[in-house]
């Protein structure tokens, strides 16, 4: 494929807000080998440079829990199975049979609970199976802190000492006294 | 002699036996009910058991923006990633981020307030660097070159005799804008600004405050602070930088960004 036209390319995709155009696919493909189309289509969509960054393996993020998720399927499924099987059994009496459903109800709540839990605990679970929908202006997305944040964070200086100042009255910044002995903030001579 | 039982089963007729079999549930159903049971309500309880999130566990959230690009946010939430996250662009609109829930957390902030038509808002940064110190003679001796009401705020939370401005700086600048401050004495701020947040906050990541001539020859820069700071929009922020409480001199650093 000779080198495209990534200008018109890009504007099109611009003013399409991100579709693709026709042959946009193998553009990008003959972009990944072709050195002489880089600076040209970064100049024309800077987002391009990303492309070469590896993607995040979502399988490979917590096989932990898709272990527990596959394991409270099988317990769900195992638990119907054995409700199934109990109703199809001959009705020797009707107070044996309510027993008998009661205790399949029972497992199947048991393991639906379960279930629901596991997805209910990082709503964030559910972002990661789809991660191309949108949390960002959805109500599931994070909430702002309602405790006011501290005024110092991702400070690593492990010998330093940070004292934050409680707000008090007629004064509503924020202040904070970092201690170190390795400080060196003496007067310049 | 008849026992209580079979004295009921000729009470109650013939026919008893047969239709208490019935009534009773085999052997194992009542134990299995009862295992069952158990089962429900321990997972009833493991469900609504806090311990079981992991705040330090990874998770994906993926932002799609109204009116900001993702390019646009890359810039904006790289200092905010954790050590271990990540990001990538899914279309021009959405971003991608992989990080703990904290870091999730105040990145969703920072966007929420970055996607908005009027971005990116100016504001004015001032910046005092002021040298704090005490005076061990005799009579007391008290100086302050800030503001008389500042300099009263100041010395209650770090208590010194002189306060000397070594150098200010009133800065105009905006939201997401990256800002380096070379002062006098060797002294360099630098930070990033966030988005004003719906309470007045407003981050300045990768703030960092080095000194290049403390060191012999002052080609190494030592970095004196390298932090993320939650600001107050238009209310003053002070930093105090010293060996311990009792040394006789501090570095303070006052940040003010107004609207």
């Amino acid at each position: 494929m000779s080198c495209p036209d990534w200008s018109a390319l890009a504007t099109w995709r611009a003013s399409r807000d991100g579709q693709e155009p026709a042959g946009w696919q193998d553009a990008v493909s003959h972009l990944d080998t072709c050195g002489r189309c880089r600076g040209e289509a970064l100049a024309a969509d800077p987002t391009l440079l990303f492309r070469r960054l590896p993607a995040l393996g979502v399988d490979a993020l917590d096989r932990g829990a898709e272990d527990d998720e596959v394991a409270a399927m099988q317990q769900a499924v195992a638990a119907m199975r054995t409700a199934s099987r109990l109703e199809r059994e001959p009705r020797r009496s009707a107070a044996g049979l309510n027993w008998k459903r009661w205790a399949a109800v029972a497992a199947v709540t048991a393991t639906a609970g379960g279930l629901g839990t596991w997805y209910e605990l990082p709503a964030r679970q559910g972002a990661e199976k789809a991660s191309s929908s949108s949390a960002f202006n959805s109500p599931m997305a994070p909430a702002s802190p309602a405790v006011p944040a501290a005024l110092i964070e991702d400070f690593d200086r492990p010998n330093a000492r940070v004292q934050e100042y409680k707000s008090r009255k007629g004064f509503k910044g924020k202040g904070a006294a970092i201690y170190d002995p390795s400080f060196d903030v003496s007067s310049v001579s | 002699m008849q026992t209580a039982g079979a004295e009921s089963r000729a009470r109650r007729g013939p026919d008893f036996p047969r239709r208490q079999r019935e009534r009773m549930p085999l052997p194992l159903v009542r134990p299995l009910a009862c295992f069952l049971g158990a089962l429900l309500i321990a997972a009833a309880t493991a469900a609504q058991s806090p311990g079981l999130a992991d705040p330090d566990e990874l998770a994906l959230q993926a932002f799609t923006f109204k009116h900001q690009t993702a390019a646009a946010a890359v810039p904006l939430i790289r200092p905010l990633l954790s050590k271990r996250g990540g990001w990538r662009m899914e279309s021009a609109k959405t971003l991608v981020i992989r990080d703990a829930a904290a870091s999730l957390a105040r990145i969703a902030s920072e966007l929420r307030a970055f996607d908005r038509a009027s971005w990116p808002r100016p504001l004015k940064l001032e910046l005092f660097l002021v040298r704090a110190s005490r005076v061990p003679v005799s009579p007391p001796y008290q100086h302050s070159d800030l503001p008389r009401d500042l300099t009263e705020k100041i010395r209650e939370y770090a208590p010194y005799d002189v306060y000397e401005v070594q150098a200010k700086a009133r800065l105009d600048s905006r939201e997401g804008e990256a800002v380096a401050y070379e002062i006098g004495g060797g002294y360099e701020v630098s930070l990033r600004l966030g988005a004003v947040l719906p309470d007045d906050g407003i981050r300045a990541s990768s703030f960092r405050i080095v000194r290049r001539t403390g060191t012999k020859g002052g080609a190494a820069p030592s970095d004196i602070f390298k932090a993320t700071l939650n600001l107050v929009l238009d209310q003053t922020n002070f930093l105090v930088f010293a060996k311990s409480e009792a040394s006789p001199e501090a570095l303070i650093v006052l940040v003010t960004v107004r609207p």
